[in-house]
């Protein structure tokens, strides 16, 4: 370690996601439009090193991408994403199953929940939050396995 | 830590499968469940190449149908000895996942029976491919 470069926190030091994490705890219900990310955008205040989603329906499915899921509502969310960027069509989403938690050992500093169905669902997020700055990550935009 | 060999990412550095990965999601439905090219047919093979070494997959088969079945390799079955009876592949039957905290640089999807549905979440560390080796022999291509 030199003075130049104090030991710190940051996207590339491993003690900051070794250490536990800060809680996180988020939740809301979707809106009943297929696909769409309205009450479905979670915003962490730092980067994460594990988040938890929970699909409390017991009918319907959701839809759990790291780019805003419809080609329409790219603009409305996270300035990191432009048109072309959405996870709809690229097929970067995974299913959430009703009834069930979907644990991602993941940094991002955004993640999006949608209905599979033209059906609200009820949907709560739990994260570990490192205390790296979300400034610090980089843009998921254009990335393969994200949003083309 | 020397100036020559400055410390960094690497497939023999602990550190970087110990940072959390960034996601790579893929798979072979998009929006409303319809079915891309990447839905794999009976006896059809698809290669799935990461951008950076992973530090774990999971990997869902979402088949209509139980008589849709999904196996994982990390070889082309083609290039393996006595596939299927050598045992070096998984089985994911219709609604089943497998997780598995690997380093790889690209995997195997094969379909048996119906067409598969599938999906595969993958966190990726920041080691480039170029530093995996080809994963082959016992286990991979052999039993």
């Amino acid at each position: 370690m030199s003075l130049a470069f104090p030991y710190s926190i940051g996207l590339r030091n491993v003690g900051s996601y070794l250490v536990s994490g800060q809680p996180y705890l988020s939740g809301a219900t979707t809106t009943t439009s297929l696909g769409s990310n309205v009450n479905g955008y979670y915003v962490f205040p730092f980067v994460t090193k594990k988040v938890t989603i929970t699909n409390n329906d017991g009918t319907n499915k959701g839809i759990v991408s790291f780019a805003p899921f419809l080609e329409a509502e790219v603009e409305d969310y996270s300035n990191d994403f432009t048109t072309g960027d959405s996870a709809s069509g690229s097929g970067n989403w995974l299913f959430l199953e009703k009834n069930s938690s979907m644990e991602l050992d993941v940094k991002c500093k955004e993640i999006y929940v949608a209905p599979f169905n033209a059906a609200a669902i009820s949907i709560t997020v739990t994260a570990e939050l490192t205390n790296i700055p979300t400034g610090s990550m980089y843009s998921f935009s254009a990335l393969k396995g994200v949003a083309t | 830590m020397s100036l020559a060999k400055p410390y960094g990412v690497g497939i023999r550095n602990v550190g970087s499968y110990q940072v959390s990965g960034r996601p790579y999601i893929t798979g072979s439905m998009v929006e409303g469940g319809a079915n891309l090219e990447n839905q794999l047919l009976n006896n059809h093979q698809l290669k799935i190449s990461f951008p950076k070494v992973t530090k774990s997959i999971t990997l869902w088969n979402q088949s209509a149908t139980a008589a849709g079945v999904l196996n994982l390799t990390f070889a082309p079955t083609g290039a393996m000895t006595n596939f299927p009876t050598n045992g070096c592949y998984r089985v994911i039957a219709q609604n089943g996942s497998i997780t598995m905290p690997i380093k790889c640089k690209e995997l195997y999807l094969h379909g048996t029976g119906d067409p598969v549905a599938w999906k595969l979440y993958a966190a990726l560390t920041n080691i480039p491919t170029g530093s995996m080796y080809t994963l082959t022999g016992s286990g991979i291509s052999k039993a």
